[in-house]
């Protein structure tokens, strides 16, 4: 017969010797799976992945396999699926307003622990809106790593031509729309270049909302609100509506890669894009590139940043969490965060890495690289920092396609847009 | 005969019903759980809604929802619209294609290769090519239609011009595929039936209508339910070109599964749409069955 | 015969269609031009600019940028492992189904049915979950497992099979071969020709196969060419890098394109008798 006390008895021992082997061969290195996404243009890919190896080579007890998975909802769509079936990866960088998301899927661990510790980090040392998204129940959850905010940029060779100052860019919405009309070129019928290209996106349309007076996303900690049916919703969409009623830009909904194109291509005198697109559209405009803040609403200056945070996996061993952090710390070390903001144009997260080279070098040869830094004055929470965050973008977006290709007044289209958010956040559990 | 041992049976399976189910095991097992249990967990997923990590029964709440919502409805539309288009075009365009294949010379592989090649290529690579002829302002085809002076369009931007604008993409690279279907029906047609039309002078159209157009029914009937069975399993433009927009206009199907299930992990919503379209499917096959029954019995 | 007559109207068609033909293929042109010629120049030059600036740089940068060395092996391994599976399954079923006898034959025939009229492109996501439940995420047995079984090419092998003269089986029964030598020395070498079609569907098909491999592929080791393509559209979100993705549109389109000039042939016959992939 089976005794049972004999097999719990054999079950411990052998539990206890695996230990035991497992202590023995503690040298042998943890092998992280790390996450990553490609949100902007440029080989970012072909950077991260040489810095993994940097690190990869500096440490012999954790050896770090990144996996690049795509655009950021490409990304989130793995680490969810990876979470859901008990096998996440180690470590990802992943969207700031993924936080409640993932925090419901219980697929994360908070940081707070690790920042206070021995081996800690300076936290206060990264800028508060980048920390806005990264933070909740008073706990952190993430560490800044590819953020940034929109940014207006300009064709200055074109205001030149049409006799405006290069130096002084648009600063409300109203110059936006002078200045706009004036930079627009027209070949018969035909358009060959439009005065301002705005991608239709519910992260660019944010910043208009902010800089009406009223941001459409939460600016505490609620996952379970959206403002998209307010009166200063509704008039940072017909703004945008207008400027394509006035002949300033483009009819139809624009897409985010066409503006850049455009832009180039000196189709677009003006685009607002992120600040990430920076080294590129350096590299590739035949022209001189001026870069300004987004000009203000009445409210004045607004902006909504956004952007992936490094976040460490729930589901995993401890001293895999550990390894996690040692990974997270190395990389957004001042030198190595500030290289990355060069390689990439992502806006350095923290105060220090602005303080050392490479950034500072490359910051004062490159004014335009401080644009988006010094904008984050005016910078808030990235929306929709909700549950169903990655749906309500869709349907934010979807509202402004609606209006920007004439099917919608923005009151119907935002009220439809809320209607259905409101139906994510309840299906999420939330009470409205 | 050489019989080397490695195609020694074992000595159990001597009958020929033991080496049957010897022979059918792998692809049964292969069947079971890649065709036949995912039908049964995807009708129970479709009366189940993911809550965090748990699942919870709703029963038909995931339907509701779909019939319900009005941009669901329009992925429907679309998918209905899009299927359509392509059931005339793989069969009128096929057809018209496939004459004009059959025409005089016998050996014009050089001229088919055109819409042979775009048949075999990824529909990826082709949405690719796609995504640059359609570009609004940098792309060939406004730079063609602004030349000749016509109006330039935002294709995949105009909510009114998307869907078509990928639909267009799939006839690029299909249209060849069904009109291959009809060339070997043509080809096999009795070669005096087609020049004596000719001979008597009879328009070309009469004789499409009258002549081609009932000896080919067959195959008519044959493309139309491929051509059916093909659309409705397009998602990688979608992908690729417009990711369902601008504003829901070219959600198909198929995206929406992909949408709710893969994105966004509403598994009963995907779930529920799977099922409907398993749902056209079976009605699909079973249309197909009496039609073949009919033949048969009529024949 | 009317000589004279029949001459131009035979032509006429032939016109039409190499015009057609033409047309059609404008858009891979541009893609050649595109990959080419810088973009820049592809854009405000004219065809004798773009003849000056010709380079393939476009395909340097785009073979750095992505792994389409790694790609293309995967793919490789994907595809053919995949065929050689298949070829082993549907020769075993579509022996059984055409040339043994047993119980429950009708039931198993329809079983095959069910799979002809439920493609597994419309079963991702329940297949995606068996999957995860297995542990075959991000491996090549994870991309091959719905397709292994196929009953387009069971019943392919079960048609040409039947069609095998019953005496050439009844003599290797009668010289003592078990069945598996029956159909390893007698039916398949005369079934040849129903094999290639099958391949040449089969390689195609999953060549240019996309949702399956993103959904269930996430390292650079195992992802096929088209996942690749896609990643490397959508990272670059910015358009000034045409040349780039029409180069590597090329780089996964072009082998296929010389398969069917090779055997344009054989690729109509095989697609004719694929019907219902």
């Amino acid at each position: 017969m089976f005794n049972r006390a004999l097999a719990i008895r054999l079950l411990v021992l052998f539990c206890a010797s695996a230990l035991l082997i497992g202590g023995t061969f503690a040298q042998e290195p943890i092998t992280l799976q790390f996450f990553y996404p490609v949100g902007v243009a440029g080989p970012l890919a072909q950077a991260i992945d040489g810095y993994v190896a940097e690190f990869n080579a500096t440490h012999d007890h954790i050896q770090v396999e990144p996996v690049f998975t795509g655009g950021y909802a490409e990304n989130m769509a793995r680490a969810t699926a990876a979470i859901l079936s008990g096998q996440p990866p180690d470590v990802a960088i992943l969207l700031g307003i993924d936080i409640y998301t993932l925090i419901q899927l219980e697929g994360i661990i908070p940081l707070d622990d690790y920042i206070a510790s021995e081996d800690g980090l300076d936290i206060d040392d990264f800028f508060d809106a980048f920390m806005a998204n990264n933070i909740a129940d008073d706990q952190v959850w993430s560490i800044p790593w590819q953020r940034s905010t929109p940014i207006l940029y300009y064709n200055k060779d074109a205001f030149a031509e049409v006799g405006l100052d290069p130096e002084t860019p648009p600063a409300t919405w109203e110059e936006l729309v002078e200045y706009g009309k004036q930079l627009v070129v027209r070949d018969g019928d035909n358009v060959t270049r439009w005065g301002v290209e705005v991608p239709t996106s519910f992260w660019i349309f944010a910043n208009f909302a902010i800089q009406a007076g009223q941001h459409i996303g939460s600016l505490g900690d609620d996952p379970c609100a959206v403002y998209l049916d307010t009166p200063e919703a509704t008039e940072a969409l017909a703004f945008l509506r207008r400027l394509q009623e006035e002949g300033v830009m483009p009819d139809g909904a624009n897409a985010w890669g066409t503006a850049p194109a455009d832009f180039i291509a000196g189709a677009a005198a003006m685009i607002y894009h992120s600040t990430g697109s920076l080294s590129t559209l350096l590299a590739n405009s035949p022209f001189e590139v001026g870069t300004a803040f987004m000009p203000a609403g009445e409210a004045g200056y607004g902006a909504n940043v956004g952007g992936g945070n490094y976040y460490i996996m729930k589901d995993i061993a401890p001293e895999r969490q550990d390894a996690a952090w040692e990974f997270i710390r190395w990389m957004v070390r001042p030198e190595q965060i500030g290289q990355w903001g060069i390689d990439s144009g992502y806006v350095a997260p923290r105060n220090a890495a602005w303080e050392v080279d490479p950034l500072m070098s490359y910051a004062a040869e490159v004014p335009q690289a401080s644009t988006a830094r010094f904008q984050l004055e005016y910078a808030v929470k990235e929306f929709p920092a909700t549950y169903g965050g990655q749906e309500i973008q869709v349907i934010t977006t979807q509202a402004i396609e609606a209006v920007n290709t004439g099917e919608q007044s923005p009151e119907d289209a935002l009220a439809v847009a809320q209607e259905r958010a409101n139906e994510v956040l309840i299906q999420n559990g939330c009470e409205l | 005969m050489s019989s080397p041992r490695s195609l020694a049976l074992p000595s159990i399976v001597r009958s020929s019903g033991a080496v049957a189910y010897l022979f059918l095991l792998p692809s049964l097992v292969f069947l079971a759980v890649f065709t036949l249990w995912p039908i049964v967990s995807v009708i129970w997923g479709s009366l189940h809604a993911r809550r965090g990590r748990s699942q919870i029964f709703v029963g038909m709440d995931n339907f509701e929802r779909i019939f319900s919502d009005p941009f669901s409805q329009q992925v429907i539309l679309n998918t209905v619209g899009y299927v359509t288009l392509s059931l005339l075009m793989s069969v009128f365009g096929g057809l018209l294609l496939a004459i004009l294949m059959n025409q005089g010379l016998k050996n014009i592989g050089f001229f088919r290769f055109p819409f042979l090649a775009t048949i075999a290529m990824p529909m990826v690579s082709v949405a690719s090519i796609w995504l640059f002829m359609y570009s609004p302002r940098v792309g060939l085809l406004n730079d063609i239609l602004g030349g000749l002076g016509l109006p330039r369009s935002n294709w995949l931007s105009d909510p009114d011009l998307a869907l078509p604008g990928l639909f267009v993409v799939y006839l690029w690279k299909q249209l060849g595929y069904f009109s291959l279907f009809y060339l070997a029906a043509l080809q096999s047609l009795p070669d005096d039936v087609l020049e004596a039309a000719t001979l008597d002078g009879v328009t070309f159209w009469q004789k499409l209508r009258h002549i081609i157009w009932p000896l080919v029914s067959p195959t008519t009937y044959f493309v139309s339910t491929i051509g059916v069975l093909n659309s409705l399993q397009q998602v990688d433009h979608v992908f690729v070109l417009t990711q369902g927009g601008p504003n829901n206009a070219t959600s198909l199907a198929l995206y929406y599964v992909y949408e709710q299930g893969f994105k966004w992990f509403k598994t009963g919503i995907a779930s529920a749409m799977t099922v409907i379209l398993l749902a056209v499917l079976l009605t699909m096959a079973i249309l197909q069955f009496v039609y073949l029954e009919r033949r048969v019995h009529y024949q | 015969m009317i000589a004279q007559r029949k001459s131009w109207q035979d032509i006429l068609p032939i016109v039409a269609l190499g015009a057609f033909g033409l047309v059609w293929m404008v858009p891979l042109f541009w893609t050649l031009a595109a990959a080419f010629v810088p973009t820049t120049e592809l854009l405000n030059g004219g065809p004798l600019v773009w003849l000056q600036s010709l380079h393939f740089g476009a395909f340097e940068q785009a073979w750095s940028v992505a792994p389409f060395a790694r790609f293309y092996l995967n793919t490789i391994i994907w595809v053919f492992g995949l065929l050689a599976i298949q070829l082993v399954t549907i020769s075993l079923a579509g022996f059984a189904l055409a040339r043994l006898d047993f119980r429950g034959k009708d039931q198993i025939f329809f079983l095959f049915l069910t799979q002809l009229m439920v493609p597994a492109t419309v079963l991702i996501l329940p297949n995606y979950q068996t999957l995860v439940t297995l542990g075959w995420l991000d491996s090549y047995q994870g991309m091959m497992a719905p397709y292994i079984a196929s009953a387009f090419g069971t019943f392919l092998m079960r048609q040409a099979f039947k069609q095998v003269p019953k005496e050439l089986e009844e003599a290797a029964r009668s010289d003592g071969a078990n069945w598996l030598q029956v159909l390893w020395h007698v039916f398949l070498p005369v079934t040849r020709a129903p094999l290639l079609a099958f391949s040449i569907v089969s390689i195609t098909y999953h060549w240019n196969e996309f949702l399956w491999p993103l959904l269930i592929t996430s390292s650079v080791e195992v992802r096929p060419l088209t996942v690749g393509l896609a990643l490397l559209v959508q990272s670059s979100e910015i358009g000034a890098q045409w040349d780039q993705l029409s180069a590597g549109t090329l780089i996964v389109a072009v082998p296929i394109l010389v398969l069917i000039a090779l055997v344009q042939k054989q690729f109509t016959n095989s697609f004719l008798s694929s019907g219902i992939k």
